[in-house]
């Protein structure tokens, strides 16, 4: 059975779609076969990020109505070798147009078919978010590093773990690298030592992101390029073949951390 | 100071209180009940009491605290 992670964020607009897809091609390429299910019902976009959207015939809806079979509603990315599909949304229906045992039954029968299963989750903490994350058995937590997008975080995070999903990661996407250096944002380090979870990777705010979403080229493709080789290491992380990334101030327990330890034993 | 220190220290008071599970009042009731009791065996600051309790998984909480030793300028009639 494959391993499902939810990509998750609470906020919206932090980046999920581009990671996924990004996420699943990089992991493709590491030779694993990935199915991405977009589980953003009603707002579909990872088929438009991913540049099939012309190939989307069916969706998760008519699959869980049975008015087509899965293999018919999967589209596959023949720019990977790896077997690498995703089944997208449907954009005409809403989050709970889909019930949650529906859901769960389909993740169930693509686990047994792919060795890595991303959903892309809705944002938020509504029906569209439990029903994603239902099945998970690992999350990526997205953030920006903007206060809001951290406060939100930690709030999913904490309802992951109440549903006893282990383990959590987190990325930080859009790292502004003139405004770190101002110390004008939070710094990477600061917001894994808030929330407290293992960083699979830090991805800087860079125009390139938008021109291959626009162009429906995601950058993973190219692995040689700085944002390709950022995926590529992540996805060797979450594959256990790198090790996890350690920032310079987590390696010594903070004050924040150890207050922080002495009475929230979840993490 | 440099937005991103501020809003990191905003940040850590704001999700401190996120994760807090009781009010305030019930909150500042605890404590001074806590200090009454924990005064009976240390010699602490009874107005100087950091505490917070939490929701650690479905099944329990968990409390922190942080006592202040009394020091010799402190009134004792408080």
């Amino acid at each position: 059975m494959g391993e499902t992670i939810v990509i998750t964020s609470g906020k919206g607009g932090v980046g999920k779609t581009t990671i996924t897809a990004n996420l699943g091609i990089s992991l493709s390429l590491l030779s694993f076969g990935v199915v991405m299910v977009d589980a953003d019902i009603g707002l579909r976009n990872l088929d438009l990020v991913m540049g099939v959207e012309k190939k989307v015939k069916y969706h998760i809806l008519d699959v869980s109505k049975g008015l087509c079979t899965l293999d018919e509603a999967l589209v596959k990315d023949t720019r990977s070798q790896a077997p690498l599909c995703l089944l997208p949304a449907s954009q005409s229906h809403f989050k709970e147009d889909i019930q949650k045992d529906d859901f769960s039954q389909l993740i169930h029968s693509l686990r047994k078919r792919f060795e890595y299963v991303l959903i892309d989750s809705p944002a938020g903490i509504e029906y569209g978010f439990k029903t994603a994350m239902r099945e998970a058995t690992q999350a990526i937590v997205v953030v920006n590093p903007e206060v809001s997008s951290i406060r939100d975080a930690d709030r999913v995070i904490s309802l992951l773990e109440q549903k006893k999903i282990k383990p959590i990661y987190l990325i930080i996407n859009r790292v502004n690298a003139e405004l770190l250096k101002k110390k004008e944002i939070v710094a990477p380090e600061e917001i894994q030592e808030i929330l407290d979870i293992p960083l699979l990777g830090t991805i800087p705010e860079d125009n390139s992101v938008l021109i291959a979403a626009n162009q429906g080229k995601p950058f993973a493709y190219q692995p040689q390029s700085k944002l390709g080789e950022i995926f590529l290491h992540m996805a060797k992380r979450l594959t256990n073949t790198e090790p996890m990334v350690v920032e310079e101030s987590a390696k010594t327990e903070s004050l924040w951390n150890k207050v922080k330890k002495s009475f929230t034993l979840k993490k | 100071m440099a937005s991103g220190k501020k809003a990191t220290q905003r940040l850590k008071s704001v999700i401190s209180k996120d994760r807090e599970v009781l009010s305030s009042g019930s909150i500042r009731v605890l404590k001074r009940e806590l200090g009454h009791i924990i005064s009976k065996y240390l010699d602490i600051d009874k107005r100087k009491i950091q505490m917070t309790i939490e929701e650690a998984d479905p099944e329990q909480y968990c409390l922190s605290a942080n006592f202040q030793k009394k020091t010799k300028d402190i009134d004792e009639t408080e």
